[in-house]
Parts: C-alpha cells; sequence; structure tokens
C-alpha cells in the first residue's frame, strides 16, 4: 500500500459569530456549532442531558447554558450532520 | 515460431488462453452453457500465475466482481452466454458509465429466454449494442476461428485498457466448442496495452477528466489516488452532478472516445471486393461459411466478394461503404432474422439490392444456402 | 473511546460536499460518525479503504467519506466489493448497504459473501423502508405497518438480518441503534478487526416516511424508540419471547471464527507457485 496518507483537514466554515468568540481568550462555551452544515432536526436539543441547548426562533440550537455542561458527548456523537464540534474534546 | 507452440484446440481453450496472454488477471463468472470452458480453464490457470478466480452467485454478481476488480486495477474478465448477458446489462452499463475496462465475452447460443443452450446462434448482434439503457458507446468484437478467437481475445483486453471502456467479445457456440490447430505465439510477440494511469498530484487526481483524447487516466485503489466513482451522471471528479452542460460533457466524452477513434477500433476483413458486383457481409463463425460459399460461387463465374466485420461496434461502416460502391447485390448472412442487415441497409448505395440470408434454427448455415441466394437474387 | 468530536472532519471530503443530503435528523449521519470514529480509533488510514455501497439513501455515504469510494448499483454493493476484495486483499474493504439495498435486491449476494466469508465489513442501516423511492416497504418492515406501498398495513413478513447472517456462514453479526451511538461505534471497531464477512445492523430512523406514515414521531421521538426498546443480548438472554416482543436486541450476537476466503486464495496463490509477478517489458506488435 502506497504511503500517501497526508491527512488534510477539512473543517467546516464557521459563521463570523462563532469565530469572533472563539477568538475571544477563554471561551467558556465548550461546543461549537456549525450553523451552515446544521438542520435543526432537534436531536442535540432533546438528548442533551443537562439541557445546555436552546432553540432560536428557526429551531437551530444555541449554545444557551454553557455552564452546565459535562462533555458527555452525546450531542456530537449524534449529530447526523457533523456539526457539533467539542472544544475540549 | 515453433512447433511446440502448436495446439489443438477450442475455442473457448483459446479465448482463455488469450485472455492470460492479454494479461487478464481476474474473472468473475458463473457456469453457463456454452461458455462455462472460459471459466473452468482460468479457475485452474490465473492461480497459479497470481491471478484471481472467483465464481460469483449470479451473472449480476460476476461482472460486478469484475467491475470492482477493474477499478481496483486488475485486468477483469468474464464470459457467459445469453441468459447471462442479458442478466449484465445493467452493471454493464455501469461500467460504461465509470468508464471502467473489463471485457465481456458472450459465447452466444439460440435465444429469446433459454432458447438453445447447446445450439448455435448470432442473435445478440444488437443486444451487444443496445442492451443496457442510456445512450453508451460499446466496442464489440468477434472471432471467426479458434485462432482469432485467441488474438481478438488480446485486441478485446487491449481495447479495453486503451479506451477504458468495456469491450463485449462476440463468440457462439460452435466457435466455442470447435476444435482446430492454432499457433500461440511467443510471449514476446504479443503487444500488451495498459490502461493511462495518473501522473498528477493526488489531490488533483480527476477520474473522468476531461482530456483532448476524452480518455481520462484510471488510477487503481491503494496507488495513492483516492476518488469518488457512481452510477449517477458525475463531473470530471466523479460526483454527482445536476448541471446540464456537466451532464453534456459527460456525455459527450461517453460517445466520442469511441467514435473518434473508429478507424483504430473497427476492423474487417475482404476477399474479391475490387471485381465484385455481388458482395456477401457476414460475421463471426458465419464468415467461415461464407467464404466457403463465395469460393464455391466464383467457381461458377459469379462475381462476388466477401466482407467480413470483425469489429461489430463501432460498425466499420467506411468499410462497408468502399465495399458496396460497386455492388448491386448484397447478401447478409446472418444467424438470426435480421440483425446485422440494419446496418447493411443504412451504409448501402440505393442502387443496391439487399438479401438476407438468415437461419435461426440451431444450426449452422451452409455454404450451398448462401451460393442458392446468390442465384436467386441475382 | 478517547476519540476528540474533531477527527471525522479528518475523514470527511471537501466542504462543499456539506450539509449533506439526508433529511435533518436523518440517522444516516449518525452512523457514518460512528463508522469513521471506528475507523480513527484503528488509526486506519484513508488510503487503505474502499468504500462501496449501492442504491439508496445509505448509498449516498461515500460521496462524504476521503476513501477510496464506489458507488454502485441497486444491491450490488457487496458484489462489487467481493471483486475488489480478492483483487487488493490488502484493503480493508467496507460495504454500507440499506435494508432494501442489502437484503431485498442484493440478499443474494449478502448470503453468498457471508457464505464465502469473504473479509467484507457490512454495515448494513436498517431503516425498515424504502426512503429514497418514497416510502416502500422493505423486507424488515414489520407486518402490519404501513407504507406506501402497503396502504392497509403489511401482509407481508420480515426477516431478521441476524439469522441470515448467522445462516449463511458470516463470522460476525452485531446490531445497535443509532441512539447507542457508542455502542454502535465499538461495535463496528469490532466488526472492522474481525477476519471474515462481517455484519454490523444499524437500526436507524426514517421519521421522514417510516414514522409519519406509523405516526412514530420526529427524530428525537423515533430515536428515543430505539433507547427504550433496546435490549443488550446479555440481558436478552435471561428474558422470555413474550418479554422480547416488541423489543429489538443489541451487542454482539454472533462470532465465529471459520477461514477468510481472500486469505484461502492467496495461501493458494503461494501453494501453486503463482507468486512472481515482474512486469515483463512491453514488447511489439504480432498481430492484433
Amino acid at each position: 500500500m502506497a504511503e500517501e496518507n497526508q491527512i488534510q483537514k477539512v473543517e467546516p466554515a464557521e459563521d463570523g459569530e462563532e469565530k469572533a468568540k472563539k477568538e475571544k481568550p477563554k471561551n467558556p462555551n465548550p461546543i461549537v456549532i456549525f450553523r451552515r452544515w446544521c438542520k435543526a432536526c432537534g436531536i442535540c436539543i432533546n438528548l442533551c442531558p443537562k439541557d445546555v441547548f436552546d432553540a432560536d426562533e428557526d429551531g437551530y440550537p444555541v449554545v444557551a447554558r454553557p455552564f452546565e455542561c459535562t462533555q458527555c458527548s452525546i450531542c456530537w456523537l449524534h449529530c447526523p450532520d457533523f456539526a457539533i464540534k467539542s472544544t475540549e474534546k | 515460431m515453433s512447433e511446440n507452440n502448436v495446439r489443438l484446440f477450442q475455442g473457448n481453450e483459446a479465448c482463455s488462453f488469450g485472455a492470460l496472454a492479454a494479461g487478464v488477471n481476474f474473472f468473475g463468472g458463473y457456469p453457463i452453457t456454452p461458455s462455462t470452458e472460459i471459466a473452468e480453464i482460468l479457475a485452474r490457470e490465473l492461480p497459479k500465475r497470481g491471478g484471481h478466480f472467483i465464481q460469483m452467485e449470479d451473472e449480476i454478481g460476476s461482472i460486478a466482481a469484475v467491475i470492482g476488480a477493474s477499478v481496483a486495477g486488475a485486468k477483469a474478465m468474464t464470459a457467459t452466454s445469453g441468459p447471462g448477458f442479458s442478466l449484465m446489462q445493467e452493471n454493464l452499463g455501469y461500467a460504461f458509465m465509470i468508464e471502467a475496462p473489463c471485457v465481456v465475452v458472450n459465447v452466444q447460443r439460440g435465444g429469446p429466454s433459454t432458447g438453445l443452450p447447446t445450439k448455435v446462434a448470432q442473435a445478440d448482434t444488437m443486444q451487444a449494442k443496445w442492451g443496457s439503457h442510456g445512450d453508451y458507446n460499446p466496442i464489440v468484437l468477434t472471432a471467426s476461428s479458434v485462432e482469432d478467437a485467441y488474438y481478438k481475445t488480446i485486441r478485446a483486453v487491449n481495447l479495453s485498457e486503451k479506451y477504458r471502456n468495456p469491450v463485449i467479445l462476440l463468440l457462439d457456440e460452435v466457435l466455442g466448442h470447435m476444435r482446430e490447430k492454432i499457433h500461440i505465439p511467443e510471449e514476446d510477440e504479443i503487444k500488451i496495452v495498459n490502461r493511462l494511469k495518473p501522473t498528477v498530484p493526488p489531490e488533483w487526481y480527476q477520474p473522468f477528466e476531461i482530456t483532448p483524447t476524452h480518455i481520462s487516466p484510471m488510477a487503481g485503489y491503494g496507488e495513492g489516488y483516492r476518488f469518488h466513482m457512481t452510477g449517477l451522471t458525475h463531473d470530471p471528479w466523479g460526483f454527482p452532478t445536476a448541471k446540464s452542460s456537466e451532464i453534456k460533457e459527460k456525455m459527450d466524452k461517453l460517445m466520442l472516445k469511441i467514435s473518434q477513434n473508429v478507424d483504430d477500433i473497427s476492423t474487417y476483413k475482404e476477399e474479391f471486393i475490387e471485381d465484385s458486383h455481388i458482395i456477401v457481409i457476414a460475421y463471426g463463425i458465419t464468415a467461415r461459411v461464407a467464404q466457403q460459399a463465395v469460393r464455391i460461387a466464383r467457381h461458377k463465374r459469379f462475381k462476388v466478394g466477401l466482407f467480413q466485420p470483425e469489429t461489430l461496434w463501432p460498425f466499420p461502416d467506411k468499410g462497408l461503404k468502399k465495399a458496396l460502391e460497386n455492388a448491386n447485390l448484397a447478401i447478409v448472412a446472418e444467424l438470426n432474422q435480421g440483425q446485422m442487415i440494419r446496418e447493411v441497409q443504412r451504409l448501402a448505395p440505393k442502387k443496391t439490392k439487399i438479401v438476407g440470408a438468415f437461419r435461426y434454427d440451431g444450426e449452422l448455415i451452409t455454404p450451398d444456402e448462401i451460393v442458392n441466394k446468390i442465384k436467386e437474387a441475382n | 473511546m478517547a476519540v476528540a468530536s474533531t477527527v471525522v472532519y479528518e475523514y470527511l471530503r471537501g466542504k462543499k460536499k456539506f450539509p449533506h443530503v439526508w433529511c435533518p435528523g436523518c440517522g444516516i449521519g449518525i452512523i457514518m460518525g460512528a463508522l469513521l470514529r471506528a475507523m480513527a480509533d484503528l488509526e486506519i488510514k484513508k488510503g487503505d479503504v474502499a468504500m462501496i455501497s449501492g442504491i439508496g439513501c445509505t448509498g449516498r455515504m461515500p460521496v462524504y467519506c476521503d476513501f477510496h469510494t464506489l458507488h454502485t448499483t441497486h444491491g450490488r454493493a457487496i458484489a462489487f466489493a467481493t471483486g475488489i476484495k480478492l483483487s487488493k486483499p490488502d484493503l480493508k474493504v467496507v460495504a454500507i448497504v440499506g435494508d432494501g439495498d442489502g437484503l431485498a435486491i442484493g440478499g443474494n449476494h449478502f448470503i453468498h459473501a457471508a457464505r464465502r466469508n469473504i473479509d467484507i465489513t457490512t454495515i448494513l442501516v436498517n431503516n425498515k423502508i424504502y426512503g429514497m423511492t418514497g416510502g416502500q416497504y422493505s423486507p424488515t418492515t414489520p407486518t402490519g405497518k404501513f407504507a406506501t406501498t402497503a396502504p392497509y398495513g403489511n401482509l407481508e413478513h420480515p426477516f431478521d438480518a441476524y439469522l441470515l447472517a448467522k445462516g449463511a456462514g458470516a463470522n460476525f453479526f452485531a446490531r445497535s441503534s443509532v441512539y447507542h451511538a457508542t455502542q454502535l461505534q465499538v461495535l463496528i471497531k469490532k466488526a472492522l478487526l474481525k477476519k471474515g464477512f462481517s455484519v454490523v445492523e444499524a437500526m436507524s430512523n426514517c421519521h421522514t416516511l417510516y414514522g409519519r406514515l406509523n405516526k412514530e414521531g420526529s427524530a428525537v421521538q423515533m430515536i428515543n424508540w430505539f433507547k427504550d426498546h433496546a435490549v443488550n443480548v446479555n440481558i436478552a438472554k435471561k428474558k422470555t419471547p413474550e418479554e422480547l416482543e416488541d423489543k429489538f436486541i443489541t451487542g454482539v450476537l454472533w462470532e465465529d471464527n471459520r477461514p477468510e476466503y481472500s486469505e484461502q486464495y492467496e495461501a493458494l496463490i503461494d501453494r501453486l507457485g503463482g507468486r512472481k509477478k515482474e512486469e515483463k517489458p512491453e514488447a511489439e506488435v504480432v498481430k492484433q
């Protein structure tokens, strides 16, 4: 097998808002949602055991209670759209 | 050529050894009369040469495995007959779509349906061209003798590799089972063509790159290039597209890579064409019969010539047009109720009378039958 | 399970392919995530994987994964995969099939790949319906359930892919669901490691069609249904058939160690002295 597996990192584009948040020195937000990939299915909002997410008026999840997050991974493991990234994991 | 290389071979044997000589290293098949010997021989010979043989669960699986192996980088082939050929049509269309080089040998038998498993026919002439749905451009070769079957198999493999296109080789029951003397050439006497491989960096590689020749380089699996292929109409990267410009580009590519190279692909044989105003047209085993018929007729002072398409599709249009320039009678001999005759009707000048010499009762047409047609129609 | 949330992005193919084609909340995305994380877990290189799919919603998965990918005809993924595995035995071959794709039109290939025990890891996405064509009943649609071609309830009986795979001779069969994403990942990992034909049946939700026609609710409700109706294989052993009536059993249901086909074939080549193969130089034409 040829040795060609240079892994290219392909990360989804982030919205300006999220980028801005990221640039802050200490980000209390453990979860990043890529709004452009998200289809507002509601799975993360409903499966989160700590009720971290709220839905906005369009049904998209927003991280409403970041300090509740325990990094259990349930949201991003169950996101069918690869639209959730944990900043710590 | 040493005498040691002379063998008494069946057509199917010749085809199998031709395939091995051409570098075929994968065969996926399913038993079907009258093509089974090819599978049997390759099951025995391939592993001895580091190749792979597999008997799949049906012909659909056979052609699928063949295409899979081809995409992975092998020179792959399958052999079948009418019913199996029908089953293969969907995936054969897939092979045309993803431009996977492979060879399908169809040892023709009587049809429709189960038909005549042990009797001869040439009734898949049109199916070989139009069998799968959609617009595509197959290469279909024929062979008329055991030795010819050997070389045509090599040519089929070479053409499939060169044009990145499936190639169908139409044999028939009589040829498949007939035994004749054949000279096996030395290995270094055989020209082998291998598919074009990409040379670009992996991230630039397009499996369906638009090139001036319409032939795109093809990487195998595990060779450093990762790519997607799909039976959906796709862009040069291999991803599904719905853009009409890209769809047209793809469809043109499928047609043009063959139609631009008809002169390279389409071959034919002629005998006594120059002084003849009667032309007998036949392919495959029937051409052998026609050859004899032409000799008999000429002995009886008929000005008869023979035109034998070796490549059935794309049809040797130019050659036949030229052969029929001075003809006032064309006899089309074939083992069906009139398939190739349509091509002759399409190409013949208005003055030429076209007569079919058809036989479809499971037996070969005889030279006398063709001679009688010549007498009747002249 | 020490896989980071970002690891999947290393296996995804380009930004422009996303968002993907599946409906909001479709479980196939979750299954794909579990598969990619399992690959990452095993540190499998992208160039060593061939991913083959058939037709249907499931069939679209390879577009998004940066492996050698082949999107084939309906039901034939496993047959194509067989050819690939046999001719390139070093590749890790993964076939992605749906319930209609893999068990109805492709049932024969499924059976015979299992019988041959060729080293293909099959991910069987079971959403109990034909999704892409608009909700017709499939071989796994339960009796009495509704589909667009079963407007009065399905009269046919579904079958259990586990019994089929076991009966046909597969080396490994496991089942999980999109709710059990972590378990799914672990099971896929086991399947990838297992030599021979291995199947992971991933129960998935088609709330758009199956859920709507059978009033089983949204994606979230259907995913929660999986939570409530899954019984681990070890617990299921202690339960009566009545207790397991409307449940499905998860975990490794079947494991065997029959010899693997492509390995045996390679051994045959060695035995016959077939492994030499230096390329001979191109010679001139004699006859074509």
